[in-house]
């Protein structure tokens, strides 16, 4: 699974993530769910506890999701076809509408995850370049730009502490407060962007997609086998819970 | 890709990671809401979302600024990635396209707060449009989908577009963008 | 001779928003395998002169520029974009944004890449140029888990890696401690030796370059030439009007001059005379007052890893203590920990009687001032009155005096970020004297900071320790320590390995263990010491 091709993988994750949109029968998106999640943890050799940790917010989300559904559905067209759903006595489309949509929020999760968990983030940024033609000059614009995260949030870290020096905490409003933080790390941020790209201008980088690479990335035939197979699959829950019916 | 400044592009992803943290900041906020009253507690922060790409827009003022930006964002929001899959980079690239609108309207001339405040709204509504497809607002009832489509409006209007303004605003005072658009107008309005 | 590599000429460069140049018809010329060393007061325009020589302007200048730059005898707008930046490379201040690639092996590959180097030559090349720097056991390491100095040796093997023939060192040391700027300044002197590298040093530290230099030229505050010679002959023709323009003269040079010798003064320490007198600067030893903070088996973990331990301390009203260590020893994690911005993980800690936590915050930090090392986290306002007018009971005449005490009256209105270098510092300074602190720290404030903001921070520093305020001061500079400080405590790995007087220090401890190296006038008395035994 690490090796899949990673522009190919994003756009299988993509692409299905797209058609599970259209999807509306809770069978279907909980079998393909099923799916994603055995292709994760067999093939991607992801621990289980970690998987299960990293599902854990989307859990939260697709319970929110159930409860508004239920709460504020449309008006069904056949009311009378009820069905018990844990107390209550519900319209039998209303639930299979909730059902379906807090499914697909395990669905987009798992399909993220699949991608997430197996790609390495450079080489997704180097694949974008030499598969799908982005600019160089973007490509590598956003990694350098990336690899401010952990330095801007010491910085965060740090801004609040010497607020708290100054007393900001007791005599501002938290608006007031928001902003003292935004500002110096957006300074602190642009001006290390503008540092970072006269660095890489001088090392003699224009943009141009004329360079080579030390790191070179092909479309394989097992790229498209894994594309061909997790979009056939999706094809097949669908059959597969049809017939169910 | 050729009119671009290597600083424009780097400036707009090191943006993308400061807002990044921020929503970051506002993700608790938004399960708390979405908790509370549904999904439309969702919407009334969603401008959070296009932020970067109306800040960056009136910072660097170039056509495409406001589409690339969010874009951008999609993708750094990948790396930083605890768990958000490629298909956000579909999403920026959507809501980067209605916020870019109302900057091609006025054919990039114009940055006045009612441009910046359409840029929010044109994000609002395309993003609508798309989530109205992945996120299922099919199943829910047609007057809480329009509720939810004119709080989502107003908070484009209102985060991205006064609290972006603000936000670029009070960096040009820092002295920060002088090599960009935003801080000369800044300086010649001050120095004249 | 030698051939001419660089020549600029008449070159002057003018910012849109700036009414006087900031390069002024500067000419000077560079020969092969010349070593330069470029000295100027902050704002003379050295890093505007860097980006023009690598080409970066006028492409990305917002202003106007003036004469011309030549390179091997073809005036720089005649190079292809990118073709010069493989001729000319150049390493920059600030370690944390030179990279745009996650691990060591790919960032100089990046170079190799832009030189389109054939991919299957790129492994030999890559082994080559970490070995030069001594980084070749971490290549496949992630940039962000190397420290400070490490960074900058990887930017200089990412720019080696271009195989450029002349080097620009933007002020490389300057987010550097001490040891790992020594360090650097090694490798580039090593290298220099092995190569035949025309190198152009931008620096303030002068120490460390004196060994490779063959000339140095000096920058104007104008931004126009000063001097363009010999070091020594800038040394002893113009001390006072470089130490004026806040240029740090040698050590050893500073040292000569305050021991009144006669000039011609010396550069290094082996051309000092023997038997020399000398006067004792350090201020009066004062009174220390009671017990004001006290640490009892402190201690700060993070993810299981014991990062500090304190059995005991105790700081008594009065003292002045300066903190001292290698980069990450946990200085600063201590002076947060006493002053309670990290919760220590256990034990126990007081202050003027009372437990930290037990402490309102509002009223805490009435009594502790803390300065961090960027003075910019530190502001909150739109300017620079607000800045120290802020949180305070409105009495305009305290704040007018601060304000005029900084010296700052005249920025009054200015955002605080548009301030200085320099002035920065000092008004984060202020800030916290406002409350009239009975504890003040300073995360090093005197780092890469020129000569005259150091005086007068140390200026601001010792009124409050006259006030009967105490300081506690994390640095890497022996020289305050030797001069301020009335205790030393020096931290390693975690703990506080001594804690003694500076002179009882200077005498017992071997520094270079940790990184420091003793005060010149103490390694001095102990050479002599030396050579009156041999006698």
């Amino acid at each position: 699974m690490h090796n899949i091709n990673p522009s190919v993988k994003a756009g299988t994750v993509t692409i299905a993530a797209i058609a599970v949109a259209f999807l509306f029968d809770p069978v279907t998106l909980l079998l393909y769910t099923g799916w994603t999640m055995a292709v994760t943890l067999l093939l991607g050799k992801i621990q289980i506890r970690k998987y299960f940790l990293y599902l854990l917010p989307f859990t939260i989300f697709a319970l929110g999701m159930l409860v508004s559904t239920l709460l504020f559905a449309k008006t069904p067209a056949h009311p009378s076809v009820t069905q018990q759903f844990l107390f209550w006595n519900l319209p039998s489309e209303t639930v299979q509408d909730a059902l379906a949509l807090a499914i697909r929020v395990f669905s987009y999760a798992t399909l993220s995850l699949l991608f997430v968990l197996t790609t390495d983030k450079v080489a997704f940024i180097l694949s974008l370049i030499q598969q799908c033609r982005v600019s160089p000059k973007l490509a590598y614009g956003i990694l350098a730009g990336y690899r401010f995260l952990p330095l801007l949030t010491n910085e965060l870290t740090t801004i609040r502490s010497a607020h708290l020096v100054r007393g900001a905490r007791t005599k501002t409003s938290r608006l007031t407060r928001y902003k003292q933080y935004t500002i110096p790390l957006l300074a602190s941020a642009i001006r290390k962007a503008e540092r970072t790209a006269v660095a890489m201008e001088s090392k003699g980088f224009t943009g141009e997609r004329d360079r080579t690479y030390y790191r070179s990335y092909h479309i394989r035939w097992t790229d498209w086998v894994f594309g061909f197979v997790m979009i056939c699959a999706l094809g097949l829950c669908i059959v597969f819970s049809k017939s169910f019916q | 890709m050729k009119n671009w400044r290597m600083k424009d592009i780097v400036v707009m992803a090191a943006l993308a990671v400061v807002f990044g943290i921020v929503y970051l900041v506002f993700l608790p906020v938004n399960v708390v809401m979405m908790g509370l009253i549904g999904p439309i507690g969702t919407d009334i922060i969603f401008g959070v979302w296009f932020l970067v790409s109306i800040v960056a827009a009136y910072i660097i003022q170039k056509p495409g600024v406001a589409l690339i930006s969010e874009t951008i964002a999609g993708i750094v929001e990948v790396l930083i990635g605890s768990s958000v899959g490629p298909i956000v980079i579909l999403s920026a690239v959507v809501q980067g396209f209605g916020a870019e609108a109302a900057f091609t309207i006025t054919r990039y001339r114009s940055y006045h707060v009612f441009v910046l405040m359409g840029a929010g709204i044109g994000a609002a509504i395309t993003s609508f449009i798309w989530g109205y497809f992945r996120g299922g607002f099919t199943a829910l009832d047609p007057s809480y989908v329009v509720l939810m489509l004119v709080v989502r409006i107003i908070s484009g209007a209102v985060i991205s577009g006064l609290i972006g303004k603000a936000i670029s605003e009070a960096l040009a005072k820092t002295g920060t963008l002088t090599s960009f658009p935003l801080g000369k107008t800044y300086r010649q309005r001050k120095a004249g | 001779m030698k051939d001419v590599l660089l020549e600029v000429n008449q070159l002057s460069v003018t910012f849109e928003e700036e009414s006087h140049p900031t390069l002024n018809e500067l000419s000077f010329s560079i020969k092969k395998g010349d070593s330069i060393l470029l000295l100027g007061p902050s704002g003379s325009g050295k890093s505007t002169l860097t980006y023009c020589l690598n080409g970066l302007y006028p492409k990305e200048l917002d202003g106007e520029m003036g004469g011309t730059i030549s390179f091997s005898g073809k005036p720089l707008d005649q190079y292809a974009s990118g073709q010069l930046n493989l001729e000319v490379g150049t390493v920059f201040q600030d370690p944390e944004t030179q990279f745009c690639m996650l691990t060591v092996e790919d960032e100089v590959a990046f170079g190799l890449e832009n030189k389109k180097m054939a991919p299957e030559r790129m492994d030999a090349e890559i082994e080559r140029v970490l070995s030069l720097v001594g980084l070749e056991h971490r290549r496949k390491d992630t940039i962000h888990t190397l420290s400070g100095g490490q960074k900058q040796k990887l930017a200089l093997a990412a720019v080696l890696a271009l195989s450029p023939s002349m080097l620009i060192l933007d002020e490389p040391t300057a987010n550097l401690d001490p040891a790992a700027s020594k360090e650097l300044a090694e490798t580039i002197c090593q290298l220099k030796k092995q190569q035949n590298l025309t190198l152009l040093i931008i620096e303030h530290n002068i120490d460390y370059w004196l060994p490779i230099i063959d000339r140095t030229i000096v920058l104007d505050r104008n931004g126009s030439l000063f001097f363009d010679g010999e070091m020594t002959e800038a040394i002893n023709q113009y001390d006072a009007e470089l130490e004026q323009r806040g240029i740090w003269l040698p050590e050893v040079t500073r040292f000569a001059k305050d021991a009144k010798l006669a000039k011609p003064w010396p550069i290094t320490a082996d051309q000092l005379p023997n038997g020399l007198t000398l006067h004792a600067a350090k201020q009066a030893a004062n009174h220390f007052g009671k017990i004001m903070l006290q640490i009892n088996h402190g201690s700060f973990k993070s993810k299981d890893k014991l990062l500090l331990d304190i059995p005991s301390l105790a700081i008594h009203q009065g003292e002045f203590i300066a903190i001292t260590g290698k980069n990450g020893s946990g200085k600063t994690l201590l002076s947060q920990m006493m002053t309670g911005l990290r919760k220590s993980s256990s034990g126990k800690i007081e202050f003027l009687g009372k437990q930290l936590k037990r402490w309102k915050q509002e009223e805490l930090y009435q009594q502790i001032g803390y300065v961090f090392q960027n003075p910019e986290h530190q502001f909150l306002s739109d300017s620079v009155l607000d800045e120290i007018a802020f949180g305070q009971p409105a009495s305009t005449a305290k704040t007018e005096k601060l304000i005029d005490e900084i010296q700052l009256a005249e920025h009054a209105d200015k955002h605080p970020f548009l301030l200085s270098q320099g002035q920065k510092r000092r008004l984060s300074v202020a800030t916290m004297l406002v409350h009239e602190p009975q504890l003040l720290v300073l995360d090093e404030p005197t780092f890469g900071q020129d000569s005259t903001t150091t005086a007068m921070l140390m200026q601001q520093v010792t009124a409050q320790h006259q006030r009967g305020c105490t300081i506690v001061m994390i640095t890497h500079d022996m020289e305050l320590v030797d001069r301020y400080a009335s205790r030393v405590l020096l931290v390693n790995e975690g703990k506080i390995v001594l804690d003694d007087t500076p002179e009882a220090i200077w005498k017992t401890a071997d520094l270079s263990e940790y990184g420091l190296s003793l005060p010149l006038k103490e390694a001095y008395q102990q050479r002599e010491l030396k050579v009156s035994l041999h006698a």
